[in-house]
């Protein structure tokens, strides 16, 4: 036994040194703490709000994720039709955008209130403001 | 609103033409895990002090006792069913999960022979989450045991468990509840008491009465540092080879039953490089240590606790225990969503199989309150548009 576990505990320090510790989803975590402390929510509100909220953030990337699939690859316009798909994609995008954050404003509103609702909207904008100046600080 | 997914893709807001892609969103709130689980005490002489003759033969020709033992656990989501109340306020989840274990024991006798058990099994588990404050969960784990060193029958049982888990506030849950378990080395039917106080992704103290006790202290999401106190133990099938039952030695008698188990106490580490992989080193005392030996024959028709015609309490030890688990595909966002992370917690410590191998809550997410100090594109290109600048 005491050879297999030379050989655990080795195997295991050299994967601590190796790996760098946790990145994904670091932006997504602090989005998260950061409403949290502004939008001031009852235990009974955060039990029903966060669930509804997150299935509104992954609608939202699913929305993004799904026009960079199919717009990013592309580096120039073959003819206008193409060109004009993608300004029509474009615009759907930002029109179901706008349709989900209508839909879920109202959801949110009947969970939290509308001053809360109100508080939520400042407090992503404040959030993106942060992350917004901090991407230009470190920008190329 | 009710959504039902079952391994199909299915995008809600995708884009109108058939031509384009269409990015899968996540169905589930579990991801496919895998853990890999190493556990080893060394070897004592066992202590032959007070047993009665036919005992002190048995624990003579054993002479010493210690253990080695591997895990492979699995579990995936089925199917997930998310509900929404009319109005929306509430949100509730029905998740279905298969769940597999294979496990090898070897027990290290210097008197007899070295033997090989191994225990298999497949298994289902349900979990309802009302949405509100209670969680309902139900698993059962059907498997063999077999001795694969020599000659034995492979042998059928089943554990099982049904809880209730309520929380009435972020900071404190009970639970509710039966099972039906050898990991305290015997067929046992317990009620399932757990108390815990502290937040999930805080610092709690739970106690999950029959499986563990533990101080868990998530120093951030990767690196995760707890002090536990936890049974681990089974009942196996054992190739009478070496004699040990000396009565009706015969072809019935092929096959004895050992049971066992240890209360672990120690340290453990766990380090989550990212949210697919994490690793952890546990070690610490093995204590109040049990092994026995339970008559196939003589046992046939008792459904409750087995008879041993041997049975001993081998000294202290150290032990050390190391695991590696993998997750793997995407699942839906569940920050902050209390349900969720109770229904994970509940998934976590009841393992896969009957064990008590838990892989670690390093899938409920410690949030991060600092400010980003550097983002990459990738990280922020869901959360900003360009009109944002």
């Amino acid at each position: 036994m005491k050879f297999k576990i030379k050989y655990i505990i080795i195997l295991l320090l050299t994967l601590s040194f190796k790996v760098t510790l946790a990145q994904n989803d670091k932006v997504e975590s602090m989005k998260v703490a950061f409403i949290t402390k502004e939008v001031n929510l009852t235990t009974t509100e955060a039990q029903s709000f966060w669930p509804i909220y997150n299935e509104y953030n992954d609608k939202v990337k699913s929305l993004r994720k799904n026009f960079r699939a199919n717009n990013d690859s592309k580096e120039d316009f073959a003819n206008d039709k193409e060109a004009e798909d993608f300004l029509n994609a474009e615009l759907k995008l930002k029109q179901n955008e706008v349709d989900l954050r209508k839909e879920y404003t109202e959801k949110f509103k009947k969970i939290i209130g509308v001053k809360k609702t109100a508080q939520l909207r400042k407090a992503e904008d404040k959030f993106l403001r942060i992350v917004i100046n901090t991407a230009k600080g470190n920008g190329p | 609103m009710l959504s039902l997914n079952l391994g199909l893709s299915c995008s809600f807001y995708a884009q109108d033409s058939t031509k384009q892609k269409k990015i899968k969103e996540p169905k589930h709130f579990f991801n496919t895990t895998i853990s890999l689980d190493y556990y080893g005490k060394p070897t004592i002489d066992l202590n032959l002090k007070g047993m009665n003759p036919a005992e002190l033969a048995i624990g003579q020709h054993l002479k010493s006792y210690g253990v080695a033992q591997s895990n492979l656990s699995f579990y995936t989501p089925l199917a997930t069913i998310n509900k929404f109340n009319k109005d929306s306020s509430v949100n509730s989840n029905f998740h279905l999960l298969f769940t597999g274990n294979y496990i090898v024991l070897q027990p290290q006798f210097a008197g007899i022979t070295d033997h090989t058990l191994v225990k298999y099994g497949l298994g289902i588990r349900a979990i309802y989450n009302t949405g509100k404050k209670s969680i309902f969960f139900f698993e059962t784990s059907p498997f063999v045991t077999q001795d694969i060193s020599y000659p034995s029958e492979g042998i059928i049982r089943l554990s099982g468990t049904l809880l209730w888990s309520f929380s009435p506030t972020n900071g404190f849950n009970f639970r509710l509840g039966a099972t039906k378990s050898f990991m305290w080395g015997n067929r046992f039917y317990l009620p399932f008491i757990g108390i815990r106080i502290g937040r999930l992704d805080k610092v709690n103290f739970s106690l999950q009465f029959p499986r563990i006790a533990s101080l868990n202290i998530p120093i951030s999401n990767a690196v995760r540092f707890s002090v536990f106190t936890k049974p681990q133990g089974g009942v196996y099938n054992f190739s009478n080879y070496d004699t040990i039952y000396k009565i009706n030695n015969d072809k019935a008698n092929k096959t004895i039953h050992f049971g066992r188990y240890e209360v672990l106490t120690g340290l453990r580490l766990d380090v989550v490089p990212n949210k697919w992989l994490n690793f952890y080193l546990a070690t610490g005392f093995s204590t109040g240590n049990y092994m026995a030996f339970y008559s196939n024959t003589y046992n046939k028709g008792n459904d409750l606790e087995y008879w041993d015609f041997f049975s001993t309490s081998p000294g202290n030890t150290y032990f050390i225990n190391a695991g590696l688990t993998l997750r793997f595909g995407k699942t839906k966002s569940y920050y902050n969503n209390r349900n969720i992370y109770e229904a994970i917690d509940l998934n976590n410590t009841i393992d896969p199989g009957d064990n008590n191998v838990n892989p670690g809550n390093t899938n409920i997410p410690i949030l991060k309150k600092k400010k980003p100090e550097r983002v990459k594109p990738s990280e922020v290109q869901d959360l900003i548009d360009l009109n944002d600048f």
